[in-house]
C-alpha cells in the first residue's frame, strides 16, 4: 500500500502540477482573496526615496520603462505604485525606453495612473506636459546614455517628445539644463544588461542622480549587489515590492483605492505555498520510496 | 588570408582601440571630440544589422514557403504576422503623427505668442516671419510688408489664429461626431474629458483675443509706429506682453484638449482596433504567457528534482523556503522575523555569491573581449 502511493507520488503527472500551480493562482484572484503584504525593507527605502523628493523647477525625475510585455505582469505594477506616487507629490517626471516594445506601455501607463487619480480626486487634475512627458524608444542603449549625461542642454539633446512634440514647450521642463536636473532615476526592468547600463554610464565627473530600481523575482539576486554597495537607493523586488509600495501608499493617503498589486501577491503567496508543500511531497516520497527499498 | 578577412580584422581592431582609448584617456585630451558622430555611426550599424536580420528572415522563410520545404506553415505564419504588424504599426504611427501635426499648428501659435514677447524684452526685430506664420500672407495687406515690431507680430499671430481657428472647430464637430457614432464606454469618457476642457479653454482663448487690439497705431505715417528697418535691432519698445502670453496659455490648454479629442476619435477607427487587438490582444497575452509558462516549469521541476540528498541540498531548501515564506503574506503568520530572515540571506550569502559569480564572468568577459579585439575569435569571417 505505501509502496504504492510512494510510487504514485514519484510518478505524479506534470500536468497534475500545473493544475495544481493554475488553481493556486486563479483561486485568490477570482475570489478577491487579498491579504496585507509583507514589509519589505528595498521598497521601504525606495518610498523614502521618492517621499523626500520636492517638486522644484528645472529639476526632473527620469524613469525608464526598460520591459515589455513578457515581463508586465511584474513591471506594470511596480510602474503604477511608484507613477502615482510621483503624481501625487506634484515631481514631474519624463517616461522613456531602452527597450522598443516598451513603446505603447510607456504612452499607456502614466494616463491611466491619471486617469484614475482623477476619478478618485475630483477637482484636481494631472496632464500630459505639466506632470509628465512620454520621450519614447530611444535608439543606441550605452550610446544614447553617454550622449544624455554629456549633453548640456537635455531639451536640445532630447528634441522632442514621443508625440513629436518641441520639449522646449512644455511648461515642466522649463529650466532643465544638463545631468544635475535629473534629481532621481528610476528603472523598472526584466533585463539586466539595461540596468549594468545606467549604472556604467548615468553619471558625470560631476554628479551622479540617485537611482532606484524595479526587477523581476529572478533578477533579484543580481539587483542586491548594487542595493547592498549603495549603488541604487532603493529596490521593488517583484509583485510583492510593489505590493508593500501600495502598502505605504495606502498609509500616506487615507480612502486610497486599492490596486491590483496586494490582489497579485496573494495569488502569487498561494502558488508560493503550493510550490512548498509540492518540493515537501516530492522529498517525502523520495524519502518514502529509498526507506521501502531498504526494508 | 583574404582582402576581406585584413579589412574586418583592421576595422574591428581600430573600433576596440578606439573605445578603449576613448575610456581611459581623460575629457581633457580632447580624443572624444567627435565621439557622437562615431555613436551616430554604430548606431546606423545597428540598424543596418537589423535590416540585414530581416533580409535574412524573409530569405530563409520565404524560400522555405516557395518551395514548400518542411515547416512551410510555420514560416507563413511567421512572414504573416511580420508583414502584419510591419503594416498596421506604420499606419498606427502615421495616424498618431498626423494627430500631433494637426495640434502642432495651435503650439506653434503657442510659441509664437511666447516668442513675441520675450523678443520685445530683448528689443529684437526678426527679418522673416509672414510666411510661417500665415499662408494668406495677402490678406495681410499693409502689414506684410511692415517692420516686425512686436505689435505688427501681435496682429500676425492674430490673423493666424482667425485663418485656423474655424478648421479647428470644423475638426472638432468632425470628431466628435465620429465617437458619438461608434465610440464605446471608454472613448465616450475620454470624448467628455476631452470636450469640456476644450470649451473651457475655448472660452478662456476668446476671452484672451479680444484683449488684443485688432488694428495697430499708425504713428507717423507708419505702420505700427516704429521707424527701424526690417531685420535691424531696435531699442527696446514698450509692449504690454500679458494680454499675449495669456493667449498663448490659451492657446495651449486648446491644443491639449484639442489632442485630446483627436485621439478620442482616432480610439474608435478600425486601424487602432486592428492594432489593438494585435499588441494588447495578441502580443502583450502571448508574451506574458511566455514567461508565466517559466512558472509551472519550475513548480513541476522543483516537485521532481529538488531532492535533498545532501548537506548542501539541504542548505540550499532551507534557504529557498525561507526566502519564499519571508516574502509572502503567510510567512507572517508562521513568524514575524521571517522577512528578515529572507533580507539577511538575501544580503549576506546570496549577494556574496552573485558578486563572485559577476566577476567571474566579467574577468571571462574581458578574456573574451580581448580575444575579438585581436581577432583570434573571427576563424567564421574566413
Amino acid at each position: 500500500m505505501s509502496r504504492s502511493i510512494s510510487k504514485a507520488l514519484a510518478n505524479l503527472d506534470r500536468r497534475v502540477i500545473y493544475l495544481l500551480v493554475l488553481l493556486a493562482l486563479m483561486l485568490p484572484l477570482i475570489l478577491k482573496m487579498e491579504l496585507a503584504p509583507t514589509p519589505m525593507h528595498s521598497a521601504k527605502r525606495f518610498y523614502n526615496v521618492i517621499n523626500a523628493l520636492q517638486p522644484e523647477a528645472g529639476k526632473i525625475v527620469v524613469v525608464f520603462f526598460d520591459f515589455g510585455p513578457n515581463s508586465k505582469a511584474e513591471n506594470f505594477p511596480q510602474t503604477e505604485v511608484v507613477l502615482e506616487h510621483l503624481m501625487r507629490r506634484r515631481i514631474p517626471f519624463v517616461v522613456l525606453s531602452q527597450f522598443l516594445q516598451a513603446e505603447p506601455l510607456l504612452e499607456s501607463i502614466p494616463i491611466s495612473v491619471a486617469a484614475r487619480l482623477m476619478e478618485k480626486n475630483p477637482g484636481e487634475t494631472w496632464e500630459y506636459g505639466k506632470d509628465w512627458v512620454n520621450l519614447g524608444y530611444r535608439v543606441g542603449s550605452s550610446l544614447f546614455i553617454q550622449g544624455f549625461v554629456k549633453a548640456d542642454n537635455l531639451l536640445t539633446y532630447l528634441r522632442k517628445d514621443a508625440r513629436g512634440n518641441d520639449l522646449k514647450g512644455f511648461s515642466m521642463l522649463k529650466g532643465v539644463g544638463d545631468l544635475q536636473s535629473v534629481s532621481l532615476v528610476a528603472q523598472f526592468s526584466s533585463l539586466t544588461g539595461t540596468l549594468d547600463t545606467l549604472l556604467q554610464f548615468f553619471k558625470s565627473d560631476k554628479y551622479r542622480p540617485p537611482l532606484v530600481h524595479g526587477c523581476t523575482s529572478i533578477t533579484i539576486p543580481q539587483a542586491y549587489i548594487f542595493l547592498d554597495s549603495g549603488q541604487m537607493l532603493g529596490l521593488l523586488e517583484g509583485v510583492a515590492g510593489a505590493a508593500s509600495y501600495s502598502a505605504m501608499l495606502d498609509e500616506a493617503y487615507i480612502g486610497r483605492p486599492p490596486d491590483r498589486s496586494s490582489l497579485m501577491m496573494t495569488g502569487i503567496g498561494v502558488a508560493h505555498l503550493v510550490v512548498i508543500a509540492l518540493v515537501l511531497l516530492g522529498n517525502i516520497a523520495a524519502w518514502w520510496s529509498r526507506g521501502g527499498a531498504s526494508a | 588570408m583574404g582582402v576581406r578577412v585584413v579589412l574586418i580584422r583592421l576595422v574591428t581592431f581600430l573600433g576596440g582601440l578606439y573605445f578603449f582609448l576613448k575610456f581611459v584617456l581623460p575629457e581633457a585630451s580632447g580624443f572624444s571630440q567627435y565621439h557622437e558622430q562615431i555613436s551616430d555611426g554604430f548606431v546606423l550599424v545597428g540598424a543596418m544589422a537589423l535590416a540585414l536580420g530581416l533580409i535574412n528572415l524573409l530569405m530563409v522563410h520565404g524560400s522555405r514557403l516557395l518551395y514548400l520545404r518542411r515547416g512551410w506553415s510555420a514560416s507563413t505564419a511567421l512572414l504573416f504576422g511580420l508583414f502584419l504588424m510591419l503594416t498596421v504599426t506604420f499606419l498606427d504611427w502615421q495616424a498618431t503623427s498626423g494627430i500631433y501635426r494637426n495640434t502642432e499648428r495651435l503650439l506653434v501659435l503657442k510659441q509664437f505668442s511666447e516668442g513675441i514677447v520675450s523678443d520685445a524684452a530683448e528689443g529684437i526685430v526678426p527679418k522673416y516671419e509672414a510666411a510661417h506664420v500665415s499662408e494668406n500672407a495677402a490678406a495681410l495687406g499693409a502689414l506684410a510688408i511692415a517692420p516686425r515690431t512686436p505689435e505688427v507680430r501681435v496682429q500676425f499671430l492674430r490673423h493666424a489664429l482667425d485663418d485656423l481657428l474655424p478648421t479647428i472647430e470644423h475638426e472638432r464637430d468632425e470628431a466628435v461626431a465620429r465617437v458619438r457614432a461608434h465610440g464605446g464606454t471608454a472613448e465616450l469618457a475620454l470624448l467628455d474629458r476631452a470636450e469640456k476642457e476644450y470649451v473651457e479653454a475655448l472660452q478662456v482663448l476668446q476671452s484672451a483675443r479680444v484683449q488684443i487690439p485688432s488694428e495697430l497705431p499708425v504713428v507717423g505715417g507708419v505702420v505700427g509706429g516704429v521707424v527701424e528697418g526690417v531685420g535691424q535691432e531696435s531699442a527696446p519698445v514698450v509692449f504690454s506682453g500679458e494680454p499675449v502670453l495669456a493667449l498663448g496659455r490659451a492657446l495651449g490648454k486648446v491644443a491639449s484638449a484639442y489632442q485630446g479629442l483627436q485621439e478620442a476619435s482616432y480610439r474608435t477607427s478600425l486601424l487602432r482596433r486592428i492594432y489593438s487587438v494585435l499588441f494588447d490582444g495578441f502580443f502583450i497575452s502571448l508574451g506574458a504567457a511566455m514567461f508565466s509558462l517559466l512558472g509551472f516549469y519550475i513548480c513541476a521541476a522543483a516537485y521532481r528534482a529538488f531532492r535533498v540528498r545532501s548537506m548542501e541540498s539541504l542548505l540550499m531548501m532551507m534557504a529557498a523556503l525561507l526566502v519564499m515564506l519571508g516574502q509572502i503574506p503567510f510567512g507572517l503568520w508562521i513568524s514575524d522575523s521571517l522577512p528578515e530572515v529572507r533580507l539577511w540571506l538575501l544580503q549576506v550569502p546570496s549577494t556574496g555569491a552573485a558578486r563572485a559569480i559577476e566577476i567571474g564572468a566579467s574577468v571571462a568577459g574581458l578574456v573574451m573581449a580581448f580575444r575579438m579585439w585581436l581577432s583570434i575569435e573571427s576563424e567564421s569571417f574566413k
